[in-house]
């Protein structure tokens, strides 16, 4: 009896048992086989290198190179406790180091974790050679970015840097890696999908220490696509050396087609020190990213810093009286050298007064007075419409991220935003571009171009092709301008640069140049200089501004600036 | 004397079976990416093989009552043996539990597991509970409670938790009221917080390897995730015989020893481990058999004590094979490698032949 309860028990434990391997082997078979052959089978991949990036003439800007990184399989180094110290021998990295990398980079214990990147080839080669005595250690290769013209392009190219946890986490079911690489700013953000390759491997059959057994299979790596920018490195490079030691921005392109030829900011930053950080490279990081937000080495000037439009916004005040008809080519109105409103007055920068003046000469003499006048009558509500058709207030659509897209003020604005009505000074100040009105310096070269280009708005872009596929021109729209308005605008620019004009600095022997001054008023200190011009003035194929904080009144500094770089492009043949 | 005309065979056939499956078992175990690379496993288990035949030869020729006769002088030895093991032995393997003997390594463990049933039936089987119950039974925990204490101390833990049941299960068989076993049990569980304290920290680290295997799956968990995913991995129909991928490529530790069922369970599928369990359960079974219809109490008690042995040891290391159990390090009997134990075991299966036999 009392054996037959035993019996009971007994097999009541067997039953359990048997029930427990029907679950694991049974009912939970394919979860266990998936980790079976996860165990198993390992892909070792082949990074691919991203695409290039070059000039319009084929000069490569950004390349990858070949690097070679140390990784070790985890349950090695488990096992093997001096591995990490005797590598760190070969490496001069401290084993606290490597450890720390390898526990951050360990994604499965049987998985090689890259734990010191960049390694000299001789080191690289040494471990290989001598693999015996480091068991468990690999070099893998992977290609590097490389930027050529460090910080002269650094806005135009953007860098690159590998993805952070949340990104990981995001982006991992669209089939990037940890290791991935992805475009941070500029051209290798906007155009990330285009460069990235596309990573091949092998799938092989491995023992519990990582060893290949048998190849699976193999899948080639595909690199990324080679971009063409429409970017000359040349004059790109002579812009970034004018330029260096200033803030400000530069921006040369066709103003038919919008293609960009040089674009630099400045201060600017070496793209290079995000490819493999180290400690002094993170140290330069930090203080990128550590400085204000209007100092910023990562801020690109030309798209992502807004100001006051300064005189450059009288061509879209006077164009606006031409266009509404409220005054012709012929109106006149004298200036002496202010005028008053109520109780405020308003003056002209020239303080004798221009004395007569019409459409040409006030944008000769860039005269305030002439453009109040013409503000007044036309309205804030005319003046706000036709700023926008030039471009104002609207994003430009350069091919680059983060672009800034300004601000034109109206009634509905104000009132919204400071529960005020609409003032006839507030109307006179934007009339010549201070005030509320804020833009981007390629928002003020787009708004040149029109009168360039025949009334047109184009769409800026930086890259010509990519492989062998052309990219086209942006969109281009007609603002409906009269031919005879848009013509007499340039008349007006061209007198700028003559021997009384006040852009007169900028005459390059040879060339006929239309362009515009700008002074922009900074409550933070000594103003701002502005230029934008078009040349040659009668079949327009450049155009360019110039922007230098701090650059002295009537665009003093740009102008100098615009005139070596048209001498540059003389000399270059670029003209 | 013996009787060897008509006798049911059905026993010793099933011990056989056993021990071909497990020496199959093995022997892939010793293969690796397609080759024998650990002939010595293969060749020594032969060796232990032949000698446990011999062993069981031994027992049949002897009988188990001459063994009784002596269980109290072996008693002696085995309790004097472990505490040498404690004092002097090297530590293998995170514990010392070995005995070097005219160049052969024993385990003083395994070998108590015999003594202790021998002991413990002669003990019994010479009072009657209803006369000196009491006296009796603080004996009998005595002498079971003297070898868990200093197995305990090695310390392996697993081994020394197996002689409780085989004790309880005895003295139920004995006479011992189901009460009071109950009531010793609650109270060992209830005590068992305190072996906490006794415990070496890689014990303690199993036992939370147990509670969450993936906390540190390289470590310590790294065993019996390895050991689910070979079993799991097989499905029903396994593998086939040589073609595990976890323990042919070394994926899977100890798979020569305490976790050579999941290589069983990888190569040969849910078919192959419930043919194993199969045969355990026929051989425990026909066993207590043997108990129920002895003709006395030592007989009764030594068919009582070896079986619920041998089905603990199964249980437990199947168990912690497919994670329903911390790693304790029990081998599987007559199929893990290992001479100690084999033989012990073997030792265990002659003595049930010798009570049957004699029934015949």
């Amino acid at each position: 009896m009392k054996v037959k309860n035993l019996k009971i028990v007994l097999s009541f434990l067997f039953l359990i048992v048997v029930i427990g391997l029907f679950k694991l082997q049974v009912i939970n078979y394919s979860y266990y086989c998936s980790l079976s052959k996860e165990n198993r089978i390992r892909i070792n991949p082949i990074i691919a290198s991203r695409g290039d990036i070059y000039d319009r003439e084929g000069n490569v800007l950004a390349k990858s190179r070949l690097s070679f990184n140390l990784a070790v399989i985890p349950q090695e180094a488990k096992k093997n406790e001096t591995l990490l110290a005797d590598l760190s021998s070969v490496v001069g990295i401290s084993e606290k180091r490597l450890r720390n990398n390898l526990k951050r980079n360990t994604i499965n214990y049987f998985v090689p974790a890259v734990i010191a990147e960049d390694i000299p080839r001789q080191q690289a080669l040494y471990i290989e050679e001598n693999n015996l005595n480091y068991n468990g250690a690999i070099i893998q290769t992977a290609p590097l970015r490389e930027y050529l013209y460090e910080e002269s392009l650094a806005h135009v190219l953007g860098y690159v840097s590998k993805l952070n946890a949340r990104e990981y986490k995001k982006l991992k079911y669209y089939g990037y890696k940890a290791i991935d690489l992805v475009g941070r700013a500029g051209i290798e953000k906007s155009y990330n999908s285009y460069l990235k390759g596309e990573d091949g491997g092998f799938q092989v059959e491995v023992d519990n220490r990582g060893r290949r057994l048998r190849l699976i299979g193999y899948k080639k790596p595909q690199k990324g696509k080679d971009i063409y920018l429409s970017i000359d490195v040349g004059l790109q490079n002579y812009i970034y050396s004018l330029i260096e030691k200033k803030k400000g921005a530069v921006c040369v392109w066709n103003p038919n087609d919008g293609k960009i030829l040089a674009m630099v900011s400045v201060p600017s930053y070496n793209p290079n020190i995000f490819i493999n950080p180290n400690d002094e490279k993170n140290k330069e990081i930090r203080s990128i990213f550590s400085s204000p937000p209007e100092n910023s080495p990562l801020l690109n000037r030309n798209i992502q810093a807004i100001y006051p439009s300064g005189s450059v916004f009288k061509i879209v005040t006077v164009m606006c009286g031409l266009e509404t008809q409220a005054i012709n080519k012929q109106s006149e109105f004298n200036c002496p050298g202010y005028i008053r409103l109520g109780k405020s007055l308003f003056k002209c920068w020239y303080r004798k007064g221009h004395g007569d003046q019409n459409a040409v000469l006030a944008l000769k003499n860039s005269c305030n007075v002439f453009c109040y006048k013409v503000g007044l009558k036309v309205g804030i509500d005319n003046l706000s419409d036709y700023a926008r058709r030039f471009g104002y207030g609207d994003c430009t659509g350069i091919d680059l991220p983060s672009e800034k897209a300004g601000l034109v003020p109206d009634r509905h604005w104000k009132q919204k935003l400071y529960n005020e009505r609409w003032y006839d000074g507030d109307t006179v100040s934007l009339s010549i571009g201070q005030g509320y009105l804020q833009a981007t310096p390629l928002q003020i070269l787009r708004m040149a171009s029109v009168i360039a280009n025949g009334g047109y708005l184009v769409t800026p872009g930086l890259v010509n092709r990519i492989e062998d596929v052309n990219m086209g021109v942006g969109k281009i729209e007609s603002c409906n301008f009269k031919m005879e308005n848009l013509d007499t605008m340039g008349e007006g620019m061209d007198l700028v640069v003559s021997e009384t004009g006040t852009g007169k600095r900028a005459q390059v022997e040879g060339i006929n140049i239309a362009g515009k001054t700008a002074t922009i008023q900074n409550p933070h200190g000594k103003t701002h200089a502005g230029f934008v011009c078009f040349f040659p003035y009668d079949v327009p194929e450049h155009a360019m501004v110039v922007f230098i904080e701090h650059g002295g009144s009537g665009g003093y500094e740009a102008v100098g600036i615009a005139q070596k770089i048209i001498s540059y492009m003389k000399e270059e043949d670029i003209i | 004397m013996m009787n060897f005309k008509d006798k049911n065979l059905s026993l010793p056939l099933t011990y056989f079976l056993i021990v071909i499956v497990g020496f199959l078992a093995l022997y892939s175990a010793s293969f690796s990416k397609g080759e024998i690379n650990n002939a010595e496993y293969i060749s020594h288990q032969l060796i232990w093989i032949v000698l446990s035949l011999i062993a069981i030869l031994f027992v049949l020729i002897i009988g188990h009552r001459r063994l009784l006769d002596f269980s109290y002088v072996l008693y002696a030895v085995g309790i004097l043996l472990l505490i040498y093991v404690i004092l002097v032995a090297q530590p293998r393997l995170g514990a010392g539990r070995w005995v070097s003997f005219v160049g052969i390594n024993i385990q003083p463990s395994e070998l108590m597991k015999l003594i202790f049933i021998l002991a413990l039936a002669r003990f019994l089987s010479s009072y009657k509970y209803q006369e000196n119950g009491i006296k009796c039974i603080i004996v009998a925990l005595i002498l079971t409670g003297l070898p868990v204490l200093l197995i305990v101390m090695q310390p392996d833990l697993g081994t020394a938790l197996v002689f409780i049941p085989v004790a309880l299960s005895m003295l139920y068989v004995w006479g011992f009221r189901l009460r009071y076993i109950m009531l010793m049990f609650i109270s060992a569980i209830a005590a068992s917080p305190l072996l906490w304290f006794l415990l070496k920290d890689y014990q303690k680290s199993r036992l939370m390897v147990f509670m969450n295997p993936d906390a540190d799956p390289l470590g310590s968990g790294y065993t019996i995730i390895q050991s689910k995913i070979a079993i799991g991995s097989g499905g029903f129909f396994g593998k086939g015989w040589l073609g595990g991928t976890q323990s042919q490529l070394n994926f899977l530790p100890e798979h020569h020893t305490d976790f050579i069922f999941s290589g069983i369970g990888e190569e040969w599928g849910f078919l192959g481990a419930l043919l194993i369990i199969a045969l355990f359960y026929f051989l425990i079974m026909r066993g207590l058999d043997l108990a129920m219809h002895a003709s006395n109490m030592s007989k009764k008690l030594l068919a009582t004590g070896v079986c619920v042995l041998i089905a603990m040891q199964v249980i437990i290391n199947i168990c912690m094979c497919i994670g329903l159990m911390p790693v304790v390090g029990l081998p599987l009997p007559y199929i893990s490698y290992g001479g100690s134990a084999m033989i012990v075991f073997s030792v265990l299966i002659g003595i049930l032949f010798n009570i049957k036999f004699e029934a015949q």
